[in-house]
C-alpha cells in the first residue's frame, strides 16, 4: 500500500519525464551494442537464448548480428529485411510483414535517437520510476500494430536502456537484454518473472 | 352494348385464371441469364471442361481493379485496407495486390501443402530429417522472423509452405510498390479479386462489384481516389445493365407507340384492353409450360418470345373487333370492313400502313 501511494507522484509526471527521459537516451550514430535475447514461446519447453551485437546507423536501419550458439546477420535497410545463417540460402521479406521487428526497429532506433516525437507519433508512452530506475512502457498507436504487439516495455537505468520486453499476440515474448546486462549468468531454467526481477532491479 | 351474361362471365372467369395463374408463374419461373445455354451442349470431357472455365473457371470470375489518385504510398495503402476488407465476404474468394504473406493462402489450400511442395519427392521425412529441421525451426523462432512463423509452426514443422510459395511467385509479376502491385506507370494500384460467383451471373456478379466500388467507397472518404473495375464478371454486368436499359426504353416506346396506334384505329379504350387478353393469355400459357417442363427460362428467350406474342396477338385483337363477327369470306388483305358503317370500323389507312400477310389473317380466323 505504501508502495502505491509512493509511485503516483511519479505516475502523474510522467509524460513530462519520458521526453526528458528519452532525449537523454540519444547515442551517437553509429552505434554498436552488445545484446542476448531470450524467446520464450508456447511451442518451447525452454526459451530461446541468442546472442551478438547490435549495429545501428539510423532511423531505418539497424544490424543484428548473432554470434551466439550460431551465425546468423540480419539486416534492416528501410523496407527490406535480409536474414542469412550459415549454409542456409538467404531469406528476405517486407518489414510491414513482421509488425514485432517493426516494432521494435521504431522503438529502439527512435530511442537511440533521443526522438521523443517519433516515439509518440507511434506509440503511447507511459512512464514510470525515476532517473537512475525508469521503465517505459510503449503501446502502438496503429491498432493493426497492437494486434500483433499488445506492448513494448523498456527498463534501464540512468541513461542507459537495460532490456526491451516485447509482448507478442501468440503470447509469447522475447526480452532483448542489452549493454552489460547481457553479459549477465542467466538460471536454469530461466522464466520470465526471473528475467522481470532482473531488468527491475537497481543493482548488478 | 350488346354483350351477354355469359360473355361477360366468361371474360371475368378468363381474367381470374389468368391473374391465379400468372400468380404461380411468377412464384416458381427462373429466369436466367447464362449465355452457355446458347452452346451446343458438350459431348467430350474437353468439351465440358471448357464450357465449366468459360462460366466457372477461375479465370473467368476474376475481377481487376485498379485505384488512382494520390500518392503511390497512399494508393499501397488504399489496395491493402480494401483487400482485408473483402478477403472476409462471402461474395469473394482470394483477394489480393500482391502482397505475398503466409495468411494469403486459403485455408483450404492449406491440407495440401506436402502434396504442393517437391521436398517429400526426393526426402524421406524420416526422424532424421524432421530432428534437423525441427533444429532449424528453433533457430527461426529465435531470428527476427520469429513471431511471424511462429502461428504456423505446429502444423508445419518443415515449411513447406515457404517453399509452395517460392515455387509459386511469379517469373514476371506487375511492378510493385510498396509491397503492392502497379501498373507499368506507377499510377494506379492494381488488385485482383477471384468472385465466387461465375461470369454469367450478373446478378450476383453486381451484388459482388457493389460490394466492392462502396467498401471503396468507405476507404474514399475524402472523395479523391477512383476505383476501375474490369473483368468478364464486370462486363456481364455491363452488358445486362445496357441490354436491360435498351429493352426497357424500346420496349416502352413501342408499347406507347401500339397503344397510340391501337386508340386511333379504335377511337375507343374498351377492345385495346381487350386485345391485351389473349397476349396475357398466350404468355402466361407459355411461361407455365417452361416452369413446369423445365428448369428456367433464359432472358433473351423470355423477350423474344414477349416480341413475338405482341405482334401476334395485338394484330388478332385489331382485326377482331368487338362484337362484329368475322365473315368467312374475307380475304387476307382485307381484315378490316373497309366500309362496313360500324362506329367501330378503323380508319381507313391501317390496312394500307399495315399489310398483312396470310399467316396473319390464318391467325384472325383461328
Amino acid at each position: 500500500m505504501s508502495l502505491l501511494t509512493q509511485m503516483a507522484p511519479l505516475a502523474a509526471a510522467a509524460e513530462l519525464d519520458a521526453a526528458a527521459l528519452i532525449q537523454r537516451l540519444a547515442k551517437p550514430s553509429p552505434a554498436t551494442i552488445d545484446f542476448a535475447e531470450v524467446r520464450f514461446s508456447a511451442l518451447l519447453k525452454q526459451p530461446l537464448i541468442v546472442s551478438g551485437t547490435l549495429g545501428y546507423a539510423g532511423p531505418t536501419t539497424l544490424d543484428r548480428h548473432v554470434t551466439r550458439p550460431y551465425r546468423e546477420d540480419t539486416e534492416i535497410r528501410g523496407e527490406s529485411v535480409r536474414v542469412s545463417r550459415e549454409g542456409e540460402p538467404v531469406r528476405s521479406f517486407a518489414l510491414k510483414r513482421a509488425p514485432e521487428l517493426s516494432g521494435l526497429l521504431t522503438a529502439f532506433t527512435a530511442l537511440l535517437a533521443g526522438d521523443h516525437d517519433s516515439v509518440r507519433r507511434e506509440f503511447e508512452i507511459a512512464a514510470s520510476g525515476d532517473e537512475t530506475l525508469w521503465q517505459l512502457k510503449l503501446t502502438p498507436r496503429d491498432a493493426r500494430v497492437r494486434k500483433h504487439v499488445p506492448g513494448i516495455q523498456i527498463h534501464g537505468r540512468r541513461d542507459l536502456p537495460r532490456c526491451f520486453t516485447i509482448i507478442n499476440d501468440n503470447g509469447g515474448a522475447s526480452v532483448m537484454l542489452l549493454g552489460g546486462a547481457s553479459q549477465a549468468q542467466l538460471p536454469q531454467p530461466l522464466t520470465r518473472e526471473w528475467l522481470e526481477r532482473f531488468c527491475a532491479s537497481p543493482d548488478a | 352494348m350488346n354483350r351477354s351474361l355469359p360473355s361477360i362471365l366468361l371474360l371475368i372467369g378468363w381474367t381470374v385464371v389468368l391473374f391465379a395463374l400468372g400468380w404461380y408463374v411468377q412464384r416458381d419461373l427462373v429466369v436466367g441469364t447464362d449465355l452457355r445455354l446458347f452452346l451446343p451442349s458438350p459431348t467430350t470431357p474437353a468439351q465440358r471442361l471448357l464450357l465449366e472455365e468459360i462460366g466457372e473457371g477461375p479465370a473467368s470470375r476474376v475481377l481487376v481493379a485498379s485505384i488512382e489518385g494520390a500518392a503511390p504510398e497512399a494508393l499501397a495503402d488504399t489496395s491493402r485496407a480494401l483487400v482485408t476488407a473483402l478477403s472476409g465476404s462471402k461474395n469473394f474468394g482470394i483477394v489480393t495486390n500482391g502482397e505475398m504473406s503466409l495468411d494469403a493462402i486459403p485455408e483450404r489450400l492449406l491440407p495440401y501443402r506436402y502434396l504442393l511442395s517437391p521436398t517429400l519427392d526426393t526426402q524421406q521425412l524420416d526422424a532424421h530429417y524432421l530432428h534437423e529441421q525441427l533444429r532449424a525451426r528453433a533457430e527461426d523462432l529465435a531470428s527476427p522472423a520469429g513471431a511471424m512463423l511462429e502461428p504456423l509452426l505446429p502444423r508445419d514443422p518443415t515449411l513447406e509452405l515457404l517453399k509452395v510459395l517460392q515455387n509459386w511467385q511469379p517469373m514476371h509479376e506487375p511492378n510493385r510498390q510498396f509491397d503492392v502491385w502497379f501498373d507499368g506507370e506507377g499510377k494506379r494500384a492494381l488488385l485482383i479479386a477471384e468472385t465466387t460467383a461465375p461470369a454469367f451471373d450478373p446478378d450476383r456478379q453486381r451484388i459482388a462489384i457493389d460490394e466492392l466500388r462502396k467498401t471503396f467507397a468507405s476507404l474514399n472518404t475524402d472523395g479523391s481516389l477512383k476505383l476501375t473495375v474490369s473483368g468478364p464478371g464486370a462486363f456481364s454486368v455491363l452488358m445486362e445493365g445496357r441490354t436491360r436499359g435498351e429493352a426497357q426504353a424500346l420496349g416502352t416506346a413501342a408499347t406507347v407507340g401500339m397503344i397510340v396506334l391501337l386508340l386511333v384505329a379504335y377511337r375507343r379504350i374498351g377492345p385495346v384492353i381487350v386485345s391485351s387478353l389473349p397476349l396475357a393469355s398466350a404468355g402466361v400459357a407459355g411461361l407455365l409450360a417452361v416452369s413446369l417442363l423445365f428448369d428456367a427460362v433464359h432472358g433473351i428467350t423470355l423477350a423474344f418470345g414477349f416480341t413475338r406474342l405482341c405482334s401476334r396477338c395485338v394484330n388478332c385483337g385489331r382485326r377482331l373487333p368487338p362484337g362484329s363477327p368475322v365473315p368467312a369470306s374475307r380475304t387476307r388483305h382485307s381484315c378490316f370492313p373497309e366500309s362496313s358503317g360500324s362506329r367501330s370500323s378503323p380508319v381507313s389507312l391501317s390496312p394500307r400502313l399495315l399489310p398483312l400477310d396470310s399467316r396473319h389473317a390464318t391467325c384472325c380466323r383461328a
